[in-house]
């Protein structure tokens, strides 16, 4: 950290009388940097300012969702050539299990898609779908750590963070990173942890199981807002009175700034989720009146409301599903036993809620500048496990961008026949990495960060653009 | 076994060879050339390009280090070796992945080419494999000079530089001194005023102990003008406990400590916190730190069955690991685990990099990737353990050797009682046993009998029940049996005086309801393999009552439940029978067994005779063999004299003392088989069986010196963990130097806010380089000297006068040196995440002093924050947000931010608010005349010091204000609160000058 503060800034803090009441003077001293995560400019022009990841933990079946597969729907029950029983996590059949999803094509781009999503489905030509991703981990925590962070191991910083780091915030009273879910989902902080960058990067974790509340955002039962704003006046002054004997010392001048912010946060970050200020129309939108898919409707909701003040990115995780068909709480699209249960489930619960932000982003002209991405950690296998379900498949699974500067429509890439292993141009996590942080203005080669020696990155030392999904 | 440097050698007198070759034999090549441009360059490019080629390269798509579109880097291979070796087909990685031969990477991924293709390709390479492509290939793997590494700054032998002559004498309190004050007088500069000795005692104080002083400590450190005042304060506080635990924090951070797995499920590892209490305790002791080294590395080898030593190994098994594995993921895994345990031991010990040389010769420092597998190779059989083991054995051992005492010569006579009469006493015993007529029936004699009121055990096998009747009563019956077909059970309802007219029954009229028997069959070994518990299921028997009716009272009653098959486990059974009553209980109860016919009215024996008789047809009829103990048993039963006998050993042995076990997450070794070279660090492409080893750069000797137990080639080898160990401490010929100067550098650094290095964690090229080398040295050469002990290191840094410096505005020195490094200021540093805590919950008077032992997840605890425990999936919010470590790489230096989620914390948490009103009410003003004495006693637990003039105004006025607006009984105390809830936001609390 430089020692040295711009002193014309230091002197106009001492000497302006900010108080907690001035607040239009706050936006005038502009973003410090020493608070860590201020704006920062991008590499180079970027296509989309703020992400919605919408993380479907527990891997997302590709031949039941956006990979129509016809040879595998006139196959079921003969044997897979190739199948290896031990690609996933239990043992699987070798034999052919068709979808048992009804399919079709959509819109002008003829987009197959099955009726797990009935509403998705009607937005096909704004989705580019790469059918070719693949992972090295088999299992989901390892699987979600490497496409949070590039390694299947924790402790390595995940893509919000590195988005924290290296872009900031262009709003002082929000984090740049805001993670949702139901209940935590496989993988633990893992797969959302700033790892070795700097704690201001961590995101603002909001669990739907606690209505998502913010930690110690309010002001303890008892305390007055006016006794708290006496407080800080009196914090204030003594803190500038102590710094007068402590010269430069940019720590001490940013933590002054930080009491100040974060009595505005205090009202900025409840009001952000505050969905109490959107019109009935939008909350049906996305389904907030449907009890199958409230819940994810309802963090969607917040998304949009986050992504429109300014959040980096927003990260929203597979609600908890409620019949198992062979998945936990924790990775509800894990469909071993039953995949036709699992999955229905699945997608109701996520269907109208993913097409109420789309369309919700579109109308209020926000899509053209928020990528939203739909996608799990790996994808599923084409023959069965037992008789109805499908184990894990790292070597094929389709992730879904819109809007942000992606190319509706697109079909990039495609598995085999049967898609079980992707085939063409295949799409490594680091691949996917590399498309999202070129999408918002980074170089994945120069986004680095020294720890313990080395530069690290996001994408370690592979990464490819898809320029083909690009518009 | 091939070493990489030898298959590189390999490869590149190949290519010269083949270079050779090609002039000589240009004629030949005509049609070697035809089939390359008709046959193979189409191939490559369309197969092979895409992975393998400069482009590939660019796109960071190449695979295996190998490149195919030039000549040059078809014949010089990649990672797997040469592609081609002209003119032998059989050589050659490209050939062999093209056929998918064994063993290999198959090529390409999609599938395999034609057979045509295949024979095509072997054609070509037969007839010299002519190639016109021209072009450099991919630039090689750097090559690694280690004599030339070995002359980097931290891979040198200590330079033992005398301190160097200063102009400002006066100031040099001790050697330090010089090195730095030179090295400010060659700038110009002038150290920064001294610190007053109030906020000396702050600043040492929690330098050393992570808490603030005391005002009492305060007091006294000023009032005492004695010219040693200062050293005798360093002298408590180094011997104070607080000191370990402050300084094992530190530790902690650097060896990635944690109490759980990590991954999914995050699994608790209940025993790792005697890790952390190790920590604690060595530095406490100030163990000396090549032994902390040595223990941490190999504790269980080096001291066998010692707890401490065994919870130091806690260290390499501290980091994460999955809690699902698969058959394809293990192997990964295991190299995954071990790769944690060499990058945290090379980064925590000696600052280096190691991690980096896994895929690929190591881009910077002088570690080939062979080196790193030699040491990868030290700790290939580590595992981790929960190991049951006695913290402190010596009262055990005293116990027992008192028992033992005691109990021999009772033992002792017992044997000979065994010896001399037990047979005798048996025969004859059985002889008479054996003359007695046959019955159908064993009476059980219970080990257990309980219901809703108390039951008696009478003589005949019976228990009679007493107290107040239960109109639903139960009894559960205990027994064991070696009976193995056992076909009946008989439930006995006996007349009885006590009971209402005569019983059998509690019922006033003597009679009962029996409305449901129970038997539930257990293996007496429950250790046995398929041991399962089993509900006997009856037919209905035959009764001398009516089941579900009242029986007629003053007379015996007696029901049979035979079972639908014979029962009884060969290795013993535990019987539990329950029966169940409505209409009141039997008031008298005898159970039997049966083991063939089973009539109502049988003949009945005591179960002893039965027993033994059934266990002695298991072993020829003897008293010897397997069964004897069991036979002995229940012959005590029936023999008062052999009982008798047995009952003092019995009784002794009961008072025996047990080993308070518990247990140890620790390092083992054991599983897992060798380590091998792995080409790109990929676990399926292996490259021969690594040895262990160490790095060259840090050895100047053979290595033998510490692989084996002796100078002789020929000794047995070393356990590779103490191997490790001992090469790393070795400051002669192995990496004890380096050693030295990693820990002086983080003395250093949580002296002084950074390290003379100030990247504690990488003495590499990439690091850099330290501020003053001599003085780093000169500390790390004080350190051996002095036997490794970090006490006397600390004592020699905080005396220093460099140390004691505050931070003076100092425009010069800003402008020519912003970042101090020649340390013209001891600028404030701001309290890490588990002082900030601590602080709080001392100036709140709540701090508990109780030290070690098994940690809590639970904030609200009053204990030190080295207590919590470090659950992976639940680092503590509070602690997070300032900065506490994420516990999976080695940290050595935290990052410090300032963010709006830590100003929340101090203005919203309970924690801060309930530490705020408990030093209000330490404080408290009785009126508002006494503000202004409660705000200096807040100012003196809070920050040290007395508050000014301008400051006690500004307070005493917040505090009346505050008062007068929120009138009532308790306006001044919230008042008085909201005061020192400010004092502990207040930068001057959270940082320290």
């Amino acid at each position: 950290m430089n020692p040295l503060v711009p002193l014309a800034r230091r002197e106009f803090l001492r000497t302006s009388g900010l108080g907690c009441g001035a607040l239009a003077l706050a936006h005038l001293l502009g973003r410090d940097a020493s608070l860590g995560a201020a704006e920062k400019k991008p590499h180079f022009a970027p296509k989309a300012k703020s992400i919605i990841w919408l993380f479907m933990t527990g891997g997302p079946s590709q031949v039941d969702t956006f990979d129509y597969k016809p040879a595998l729907q006139k196959r079921d029950g003969e044997k897979l050539a190739g199948a290896d029983p031990k690609t996933g996590f239990f043992t699987t059949s070798g034999k052919c299990l068709a979808s048992p999803f009804k399919w079709a094509q959509h819109g002008k781009s003829g987009s197959w898609v099955s009726d797990v999503f009935p509403s998705v489905a009607k937005h096909a030509d704004d989705l580019a779908f790469v059918h070719s991703c693949h992972s090295v981990a088999n299992n989901h925590a390892p699987a979600s750590m490497e496409l949070a962070a590039g390694v299947t191991r924790p402790g390595y910083p995940t893509m919000g963070a590195w988005l924290s780091y290296g872009l900031g915030s262009v709003n002082d009273n929000l984090p740049a990173f805001v993670v949702m879910h139901d209940a935590k989902p496989r993988g633990d902080d893992g797969i959302w942890s700033p790892g070795f960058l700097p704690k201001t990067h961590q995101p603002l974790l909001l669990s739907a199981q606690q209505k998502e509340a913010i930690r110690d955002v309010a002001p303890l039962a008892g305390m007055t807002d006016a006794r708290q704003k006496a407080q800080l006046e009196l914090l204030r002054e003594a803190n500038i009175d102590h710094q007068k004997t402590h010269g430069d010392q940019p720590d001490l001048t940013a933590r002054i700034r930080s009491f100040e912010l974060a009595y505005r946060m205090q009202a900025a970050a409840p009001e952000a989720l505050d969905l109490a200020a959107e019109t009935e129309e939008t909350k049906k939108l996305y389904g907030l009146d449907n009890k199958d898919c409230a819940t994810f409707g309802r963090q969607c909701l917040m998304a949009r409301r986050l992504v429109e003040r300014g959040v980096r990115f927003v990260q929203v995780f597979s609600p908890t599903n409620r019949i198992s068909g062979g998945a936990v709480a924790d990775v509800p699209w894990d469909g071993h036993n039953d995949i036709q249960v699992n999955h229905r489930d699945c997608g109701m619960m996520t269907d109208v809620p993913f097409a109420g932000l789309l369309t919700d982003l579109k109308r209020r002209g926000l899509l053209k500048d928020t990528l939203v991405i739909w996608g799990g950690e790996f994808g599923r296998t084409s023959d069965s496990q037992g008789s109805k379900g499908r184990d894990h498949n790292p070597h094929a699974y389709t992730t879904v961008f819109c809007g942000g500067g992606t190319k509706g429509g697109a079909h990039y890439c495609a598995t085999d026949e049967f898609g079980y292993k992707a085939v063409e141009n295949r799409v490594s996590v680091h691949d996917l990495q590399a498309t999202i942080l070129h999408l918002m203005g980074l170089d994945h080669e120069k986004l680095t960060y020294r720890h313990n020696g080395r530069d690290f990155r996001l994408t370690d030392v592979a990464g490819r653009v898809i320029k083909e999904v690009l518009s | 076994m091939m070493n990489l440097p030898l298959a590189r050698f390999a490869a590149l007198v190949l290519a010269l060879l083949c270079l050779h070759l090609r002039a000589d034999a240009q004629p030949a090549d005509a049609k070697g050339l035809a089939l390359f441009e008709s046959k193979i360059r189409p191939v490559l490019v369309k197969e092979c390009y895409q992975c393998h080629s400069a482009e590939a390269a660019k796109t960071k798509k190449l695979r295996g280090g190998l490149q195919l579109d030039t000549r040059e880097g078809t014949r010089k291979g990649g990672d797997a070796g040469p592609a081609v070796v002209p003119g032998d087909a059989r050589k050659g990685s490209l050939l062999a992945a093209l056929r998918h031969d064994a063993g290999v990477e198959k090529m390409p991924p999609r599938g395999k080419l034609s057979d045509e293709v295949i024979a095509d390709f072997a054609k070509w390479i037969e007839l010299g494999a002519p190639d016109p492509r021209d072009g450099s290939p991919l630039q090689g793997k750097r090559p690694i000079d280690i004599a030339d590494g070995k002359r980097f700054w931290s891979f040198r032998p200590l330079a033992l530089a005398t301190p160097p002559d200063v102009k400002n004498a006066p100031w040099v309190r001790n050697p330090v001194d010089r090195f730095v004050l030179a090295g400010l007088e060659a700038k110009g500069l002038a150290p920064s005023q001294t610190l007053s000795k109030e906020k000396l005692v702050r600043r040492v104080t929690f330098d050393l102990t992570g808490l603030p002083p005391t005002p009492e400590e305060v007091e006294a450190f000023v009032a005492d003008k004695s010219p040693d005042a200062y050293e005798k304060l360093l002298t408590r506080l180094l011997a104070s406990e607080r000191y370990g635990e402050r300084w094992g924090r530190h530790w902690l951070d650097v060896a990635r400590f944690a109490e759980s797995g990590g991954y999914e499920f995050d699994g608790d590892r209940g025993g790792a916190y005697h890790y952390r209490d190790f920590v604690i305790k060595a530095l406490n002791r100030d163990l000396p730190f090549d032994e902390f080294v040595r223990l941490q590395l190999a504790g269980d080898e080096l001291k066998p069955n010692d707890f401490f030593a065994a919870s130091a190994t806690g260290f390499l098994v501290a980091g994460p690991y999955p809690g699902q594995t698969t058959v394809k993921t293990l192997e990964p895994i295991r190299y995954d685990h071990l790769d944690d345990m060499l990058a945290t031991t090379s980064t925590a010990f000696l600052g280096l990099t190691l991690g980096c040389a896994r895929c690929h010769e190591h881009k910077y420092d002088p570690i080939p990737q062979q080196d790193y597998y030699r040491l990868l190779a030290t700790l290939a059989r580590t595992d981790s353990v929960n190991r049951q083991m006695d913290a402190d054995p010596e009262p055990y051992r005293k116990a027992k050797a008192a028992f033992d005492a005691t109990h021999a010569p009772l033992a002792k006579a017992l044997v000979a009682f065994e010896k001399d009469q037990l047979p005798g006493r048996f025969a004859k015993w059985l002889a008479a046993e054996q003359a007695k007529p046959a019955a159908p029936w064993l009476t059980l004699e219970p080990t257990a009998a309980t219901g809703k009121t108390p039951l008696k055990k009478l003589g005949d096998g019976s228990y009679l029940a007493s107290g107040k009747a239960e109109k639903a009563d139960a009894y559960t019956f205990t027994a064991t049996t070696s009976q193995t077909k056992i076909t009946a059970l008989r439930v006995e309802a006996l007349r009885d005086d006590s009971l209402p007219k005569g019983g059998p029954g509690r019922a006033p009229d003597g009679g009962f309801v029996l409305t449901e028997v129970t038997l539930t069959a257990t293996p007496a070994d429950p250790t046995k393999k398929g041991a399962k518990a089993v509900v006997v299921k009856f037919k209905p028997g035959k009764a001398t009552f009516e089941p579900g009716a009242t029986a007629k009272a003053g007379a015996d009653h007696a029901a049979t439940f035979v079972a639908d098959a014979p029962f009884g486990f060969e290795t013993g059974t535990t019987l539990s029978i329950t029966l169940k009553f409505g209409d009141f209980a039997a008031g008298r109860v005898r159970l039997a067994l049966a083991t063939g016919e089973a009539e109502l009215d049988g003949a009945s024996r005591p179960q002893p005779g039965g027993e033994i008789l059934a266990l002695l047809a298991t072993q020829g009829g003897k008293l010897e063999g397997k069964n004897r103990a069991e036979i002995v048993r229940w012959f005590r039963k029936v023999d008062a004299t052999t009982d008798e006998a047995f009952a003092p050993v019995e009784k002794s042995l009961a008072k025996e003392p047990k080993a308070p076990l518990q247990p140890v997450f620790s390092a083992t070794s054991g599983r897992g088989g060798d380590v091998h070279y792995l080409i790109r660090g990929e676990t399926d492409r292996k490259n021969g069986v690594a040895p262990p080893g160490f790095a060259q750069v840090l050895t100047n000797t053979d290595e033998g010196r510490w692989l084996r137990t002796a100078t002789d080639p020929k000794s047995l080898p070393k356990p590779p963990r103490v191997a490790l160990a001992d090469w790393l401490t070795d400051d002669k010929h192995g990496a004890g130097h380096l050693l030295a100067r990693v820990i002086v550098n983080r003395v250093w650094q949580h002296h002084f806010g950074k390290g003379l290095v100030r990247t504690p964690n990488d003495f590499g090229a990439q690091g850099e380089p330290p501020t003053h080398p001599e003085l780093l040295d000169y500390l790390a050469g004080e350190l051996i000297k002095g036997g490794w002990k970090l006490k006397p290191l600390h004592n020699l840094i905080m005396t220093s006068a460099a140390y004691r410096q505050g931070s003076d505005l100092n425009t010069a020195a800003t402008k020519l040196d912003p970042q101090n490094r020649l340390w013209w200021q001891v600028p404030p540093r701001r309290l890490e995440a588990e002082a900030i805590r601590d602080s709080l919950l001392a100036v709140g008077g709540s701090l508990d002093p109780k030290m070690y032992g098994p940690g809590t997840l639970d904030e609200n605890t009053s204990r030190r924050s080295v207590y919590l425990t470090v659950k992976r999936s639940k680092l503590l919010p509070m602690l997070q947000a300032f900065d506490a470590p994420e516990p999976i790489q080695s940290v050595g230096e935290r990052s410090l931010t300032t963010a709006t989620t830590q100003a929340l914390t101090m203005m919203n948490s309970k924690l801060v608010r309930e530490q705020a009103e408990k030093l209000a009410r330490a404080v408290l003003p009785a009126t508002a005349a006494d503000v202004p004495k409660a705000i200096a006693k807040a100012y003196l637990v809070a920050l040290g010091r007395a508050p000014t003039d301008a400051e006690s105004r500004r307070m005493t006025d917040f505090v009346l204000r505050t008062a007068g607006e929120n009138k009532g009984p308790k306006g001044l105390e919230t008042a008085t609160a909201d005061f020192c809830q400010v004092l502990l936001c207040l930068n001057e609390f959270l940082y320290v000058d």
